[in-house]
């Protein structure tokens, strides 16, 4: 480089550069130096001085950009290195932080404040990995403690996060960010009523997290079904008195008459928005934040509504309505109409679209290829169970392990997850957790656009599953339970998959108190109607509900029964009838609303006053619901029931017992109810879903709404009138109709692996 | 007992089809009924639902208010348990709200008992006990597909404001429908609060037609009204002739269509129904009268606005529409409780849509004709001398004719105005142009001394020896009834005219005028020339038809459908 001799020398503008920044004029050095003649490239040296002497005076801004003229140059190393790094890691830009970061020191940094703000990086990019370099870290910093903290979370380790937690919560009393944190710990551990207590705690104690804290208990008090509770801590909410209310106190309140399903009233909360805004009164991030919940619920129309009424709704919303331009209907001059608007939801405008995309004709399957079986967890209940005793039952078939592949939305362990996982794995088929499928899908742009449209909880479940199956190419995929079997349906039809198995296992749809299943309804009755598309059920009742839910012809959900391994559930000693002695009774089933355990506990309390005979009772199982059980053992004065956890072993599980008593509100068809007769024990339960297909005909049915009382009175006349003998006979008939071989086969039929009975073999 | 007025702030979701009612029967009591997003410091607050209620919540609550809340059951949209979650939510709402005064009312009595078991609270009944009122309309509400059927024809079940739907009928429901559609048509059933007897109010409502037609036959009611006896009548005016309406003494409010503002037709109606609505809000006419051949959807949607009283809708539709145009517009007569048509001199030969066409719905429209509507107020023609002075013509030796083509007819009509000119100059008659306020355009053909810009222009008709006019409604009918002297008509075809062609052949086969329709330059100088002659000879015809206004008895019809409507028990 030549110099112009009248230039300053190097010498002479570091010692200006040094005198400014004294002076504190750290602009005017910048100035000098960047009028200078000595560029980052070939005197790196002055620009790192000036980026120390800018960092050092508080100057950031200048400092930050002398750094980037040094990593423009190539000549950003050490320690200004590190300093851009924490730059980036602050506005967020985790993905530069980790470049810059491992170009530098590589992918494991020797210096321990590199390996810090490595780690710091990858918490943004790979959680896992930045866990494994500053897990063990004791630091002062309550900022990168949170970090890791919610990176533990994010690999659902919450135990770990909660102890990080509770070490943090004795140096930092009072922090709003760890006592929100530590509730929400408690809440994905399942400890639901103690993450209302901590929720409660902190709306009295921490007044700026009233408004997320109310809205939390109201949430957890719902899907408690207290509604009591729930509407109570809503009311405080929606009462706040606040006369001017921020945007995200009037996100949450909408947000929470959504929750509790008031969707008129959330309209109409809407609508005064509107007219507010017209008037300048509301903020327009308000509207973001709405447009945006609005988008992942599916409530396409009613953001095209605030659109067409000008209200800000921010760039993403307005792309997506742009996307969506083709599938909203032209309400004409109604689209100003907030309750027509919000009668157009996605999946239901996607529907044409899905249907175009199907084939004329199944086409037909040549050899045997893979299999994707999918399920959401593989958490304790009934249906996991049957998922693996499908897999096993396959397996026995001769169908050959390394054809199966299983994809799982999740296997945390830490949060229930992963109960049949060891015995899957056992099993040598191939396990994929959606959590470590991190490649999007290759898709038309067109398909792109039709998936952007989904409800966030549908897409969040479909993209990997189609990642999958573009990597596995299997000749069939098999979902389980709704979520799973929508998920697999949407995924076989993009992409192409000969043969797809919607497995419903749950009850009278149409009863059951789930919000999202009515999101599922148009994609099931689109799919269903698909050439290649099999919907089964596990029960006839089951059948005929999904039918009737979907508005299908009668037979076309297929039936398929559960099986039982009766090896597993040898017969257990015979009961004892005799009169002096206790009568036990066993509960099986998950500490959940739908089991209603408070009515089970109530009858269990009724037929104590009511028989002459003594009653033992025992519970086994776990969920959210059970400090609520213990509660209401203590008030109900039944403080020697046995509340059993985390069993799973037959003999742990229905030993020591006489009768089993279910009092579910819905159910399919219970394994439980299969597995003790399958013992030779007796089983009353409620007449709900497929129980009456599942008992033997010595066993009672209970009406499906029926009272403690009067369960006490049905169940002591069953017992006064009918002997509890005869197990053999009990457990013959449930092998036979719940038998292995005949899933396996059925199963197979549909995968057009085997000819399916009455149906031509594929070609 | 005069009450004095007090605000009462409304707090409704959006198209409930309860709160016009209660907001015209609180109007009725001596009530002012206003939004409660524009209540400042009201008396009282109504809330029509609960869920009005809760969506309200956001942004808190008057303070010193009586608060009032009506408790409806589940709607068609809302099930069971979001119901219930609703009522389970408001009794905590209340709860914390211990100290003040809310009423709870429902609008039966099993709503009551239903709500009042959840909330725990008493309940009253907004019925009171009183018996249904025998209507003259009787209908029954298709919920599942919006719709009510009555025996003279079926509307949608949002087209009318229910306020004004309770003054004309009587209403039950479809098996299916839901528990508070029940509640409500049952409470719409019983009698109302009558408001008091005043001159009824109007507002016209003007398009912005090609010429000055439906400006001159709104002005030609509107005078009649008032006549009449009618209170207030303002004008919603798209029509650039806004200030001929000002000139004649009514309140007009300037318009601009979507077109001439050149924005989004979606933005443009949702601010012409907001506007509409302030306007009816404080104006609150017994009916809205609007002329044109289609009721334009914001006129619709603002006259459901919850607080504007449900005013009468009055369609002025002339016939006479172009053979094979549009028909759609027709369709809007389900908004209308009247449909009157101007009758048309030429109504024989109509084959138009009007004639033609059977719309779906109808409603509870009744349809009526009335003899030709013409201008007369401000209209009356001067004697000859008179008009001559007034309008400074002066030309004793030669004849004097009328040339009056329509708004910017000189360039529509080039060809013809050429051959008039020609024809003229060769009979040595002397032509006066008569230039329409909405012309545009100048014409280089025309000697300005020549031009007059007047209107109206039926009152210096005497001036004239002879007329050449084009064949709109308004020039048809006031020529042929107030001129004896020769008449040549050049109908004007454009789609959105009416049938001039038709109307004017018509004239010619009755002899009442010529019409100038000639197949070859010739031929039409031919006819000309003979029209000219006629002129020079100061024909005079005999057997044009004279018959009565029909603005008197439109205005007529329109003042007894302002009064209360007729109740048979």
């Amino acid at each position: 480089m030549l110099y112009d001799s009248s230039a300053p020398s190097v010498a002479q503008v570091r010692s200006r550069i040094l005198q400014l920044c004294q002076k504190g004029d750290h602009l005017l050095a910048y100035a000098a130096l960047s009028g200078s003649p000595y560029d980052a490239e070939h005197h790196p040296g002055l620009w790192e001085l000036l980026a120390r002497q800018c960092e050092a005076a508080a100057a950031g801004d200048l400092a930050r950009r002398a750094r980037e003229a040094l990593l423009s140059a190539g000549t950003l190393h050490g320690g200004q290195a590190l300093a851009h790094t924490a730059y980036l890691i602050e506005i967020g830009d985790f993905v530069s932080a980790t470049t810059l970061i491992e170009a530098q020191f590589g992918t494991d940094p020797q210096d321990e404040t590199a390996r810090i703000i490595y780690g710091k990086a990858l918490l943004g990019t790979d959680p896992a990995k930045g866990l494994r370099l500053l897990e063990g870290l004791e630091t002062d910093d309550l900022i990168l403690s949170l970090r890791i903290v919610d990176a533990l979370r994010q690999n659902s380790r919450f135990q770990a996060a909660a102890r990080r937690l509770a070490d943090l919560a004795e140096r930092h009393p009072g922090e709003a960010r760890i006592a929100t944190r530590q509730a929400r710990v408690q809440e994905q551990q399942g400890g639901w009523a103690e993450a209302i207590q901590s929720w409660l705690k902190i709306v009295d104690e921490i007044p700026s997290q009233r408004v997320p804290g109310l809205l939390k208990v109201a949430f957890l008090q719902k899907r408690f079904e207290n509604t009591e509770n729930a509407t109570e801590s809503a009311a405080e909410l929606l009462t706040l008195e606040n006369p001017t209310r921020s945007a995200s106190e009037l996100a949450a309140q909408i947000e929470l008459l959504d929750m509790l399903e008031q969707e008129r009233a959330m309209l109409a909360a809407m609508h005064r928005l509107a007219r507010e805004s017209a008037r300048g009164t509301v903020s327009p991030a308000l509207w973001e934040q709405i447009a945006a919940s609005q988008v992942d619920a599916g409530r396409i129309g009613l953001v095209d509504w605030m659109a067409k009424l000008g209200l800000p709704i921010g760039v993403t919303a307005h792309a997506l309505l742009e996307a969506a331009r083709d599938y909203l209907p032209d309400l004409g001059r109604a689209a100003r109409d907030i309750h027509a608007a919000a009668q157009i939801k996605s999946p239901e405008i996607l529907l044409p679209a899905f249907k175009a995309m199907a084939p004329e004709r199944a086409r037909p399957v040549s050899g045997l290829g893979n299999i994707l079986l999918v399920n959401a967890t593989l958490a304790a209940g009934g249906a996991e169970r049957q998922f693996v005793m499908l897999i096993r039952a396959l397996l026995k078939s001769g169908l050959p392990a390394d054809r199966i592949s299983v994809a799982l939305f999740s296997t945390a362990e830490e949060r229930g997850h992963a109960h049949f996982l060891s015995e899957l794995a056992a099993l040598g088929v191939r396990i994929h957790d959606f959590d470590a499928i991190s490649d999007t899908p290759m898709l038309r742009p067109e398909v792109q656009q039709v998936l952007a449209l989904l409800p966030a909880r549908i897409r969040a479940d479909l993209l990997p599953l189609i990642t999958l199956c573009q990597s596995e190419r299997p000749m069939a995929i098999h979902g389980w339970q709704d979520r799973s079997s929508v998920a697999a349906g949407l995924a076989g039809l993009l992409t192409d998959i000969p043969r797809i198995v919607m497995s419903a296992r749950n009850m009278e749809p149409a009863k059951r108190a789930d919000p999202n299943l009515p999101m599922l309804r148009g994609l099931y009755r689109t799919l269903c109607a698909m050439p290649q598309v099999t919907l089964t059920v596990n029960s006839e009742a089951g059948a005929r509900g999904y039918e009737d839910w979907l508005d299908l012809g009668r037979n076309q959900a297929k039936v398929i029964h559960n099986a039982i391994d009766g090896a597993a559930f040898p017969l257990l000693p015979q009961a004892n009838d005799a009169q002096p002695a206790p009568l036990r009774i066993l509960g099986v089933f998950r500490f959940a609303a739908n089991k209603r355990p408070e009515l089970w506990l109530r009858t269990i309390a009724a037929l104590r006053a009511k028989s002459s005979r003594p009653i033992q009772a025992r519970l086994v199982g776990s969920g959210p619901f059970l400090d609520r059980i213990i509660e209401l053992c203590n008030e109900l004065g039944l403080h020697d029931i046995e509340i059993a956890q985390n069993l799973s072993r037959p003999d742990e599980i229905y030993c020591e017992a006489d009768i089993l008593l279910l009092m579910s509100r819905v159910e399919g068809t219970p394994n439980v109810v299969l597995e003790e007769q399958c013992s030779g024990l007796a089983v009353t339960a409620c007449d709900v879903g497929g129980v009456r297909e599942a008992l033997h005909d010595d066993g009672l049915t209970l009406p499906s709404e029926i009272g403690p009382d009067m369960a006490a009175d049905l169940i002591l006349d069953w017992l006064d009138t009918r002997a509890l003998p005869n197990p053999e006979v009990r457990r013959a008939a449930i092998l036979g109709k719940y038998d292995m071989t005949s899933l396996a086969m059925l199963t197979l039929g549909l995968y057009g692996v085997v000819e399916a009975e009455g149906e031509e073999p594929d070609a | 007992m005069t009450i004095p007025e007090k605000t009462v702030a409304i707090g409704a979701e959006p198209n409930d089809p309860l709160a016009p009612i209660l907001g015209s029967d609180l109007a009725a009591e001596g009530w002012n009924p206003v939004p409660l997003e524009r209540a400042e410091a009201p008396a009282r607050v109504l809330f029509t639902s609960q869920t009005a209620f809760l969506g309200s919540l956001l942004f808190g609550l008057p303070e010193t208010a009586l608060i009032e809340i009506v408790l409806r059951r589940a709607t068609a949209t809302q099930s069971a348990s979001e119901w219930a979650t609703g009522l389970h939510l408001l009794r905590q709402v209340l709860r914390r709200h211990g100290d003040r005064p809310i009423t709870l009312s429902a609008l039966s009595d099993t709503a009551a008992r239903e709500a009042g078991a959840i909330l725990q609270r008493d309940v009253g009944v907004r019925r009171d006990g009183r018996d249904p009122e025998v209507r003259l309309a009787h209908g029954v509400v298709h919920e599942a597909r919006d719709e009510i059927v009555f025996p003279q024809g079926r509307m949608q079940a949002s087209a009318w404001n229910w306020a004004r739907l309770r003054r004309r009928a009587n209403l039950n429901v479809a098996t299916g429908a839901s528990d508070d559609l029940h509640d409500l048509v049952s409470f719409m059933n019983c009698p109302r609060s009558e408001p008091a007897l005043r001159a009824p109010r109007f507002l016209f409502v003007v398009p912005n037609g090609v010429g000055l037609g439906h400006l001159t036959r709104m002005l030609a009611i509107a005078d009649s009204l008032r006549a009449q006896g009618a209170g207030e009548i303002r004008f919603w005016c798209f029509s650039q002739g806004a200030g001929i309406i000002q000139a004649a003494g009514y309140g007009v409010h300037y318009r601009m269509t979507a077109r001439h503002l050149q924005c989004r037709p979606e933005d443009w109606h949702g601010w012409e129904v907001a506007a509409l609505q302030a306007v009816l809000e404080q104006l609150r006419p017994e009916a809205v009268v609007l002329d044109g051949s289609a009721i334009d959807l914001a006129v619709a949607e603002a006259l459901r606005g919850t607080l504007c009283c449900a005013p009468e809708l009055i369609w002025i539709r002339r016939a006479m529409w172009q053979k094979g145009g549009a028909a759609e517009g027709l369709e809007g007569g389900q908004f209308a409780s009247l449909i009157l048509e101007p009758g048309d001199l030429a109504a024989e030969d109509d084959s138009g849509a009007t004639v033609t066409y059977k719309p779906a719905r109808t409603g509870l429209s009744k349809f009526s004709v009335t003899p030709p509507v013409t201008l007369t107020l401000g209209n009356t023609p001067l004697p000859r001398r008179e008009a001559r002075r007034t309008l400074g013509l002066r030309s004793f030796t030669r004849k004097l004719c009328l040339v009056s083509l329509g708004g910017d007819a000189f360039s529509r009509q080039q060809p013809a105005v050429e051959q008039i000119v020609a024809a003229a100059r060769r009979a040595n008659v002397r032509l006066i142009w008569a230039r329409s306020p909405l012309a545009r355009i100048p014409s280089d053909l025309i000697d300005d001394s020549d031009m007059l810009h007047v209107y109206p222009l039926g009152r210096f008709f005497e001036a004239f020896d002879g007329a050449i006019s084009a064949c709109g409604y308004n020039s048809f009918h006031e020529l042929l009834q107030t001129t004896t002297y020769p008449l040549m008509f050049v109908p004007v075809q454009h789609q959105k005219l009416d049938d001039q062609a038709a109307r004017a052949r018509y004239a010619a086969k009755q002899g009442w005028a010529d019409c100038l329709e000639a197949e070859s330059p010739q031929a039409m100088a031919a006819q000309l020339d003979t029209f000219f002659a006629q002129i020079k000879a100061s024909a005079a015809a005999t057997t044009r038809p004279r018959v009565r206004n029909g603005s008197v008895e439109m205005a007529e019809r329109i003042m007894a459908l302002a009064e209360p409507a007729e109740v048979l028990a």
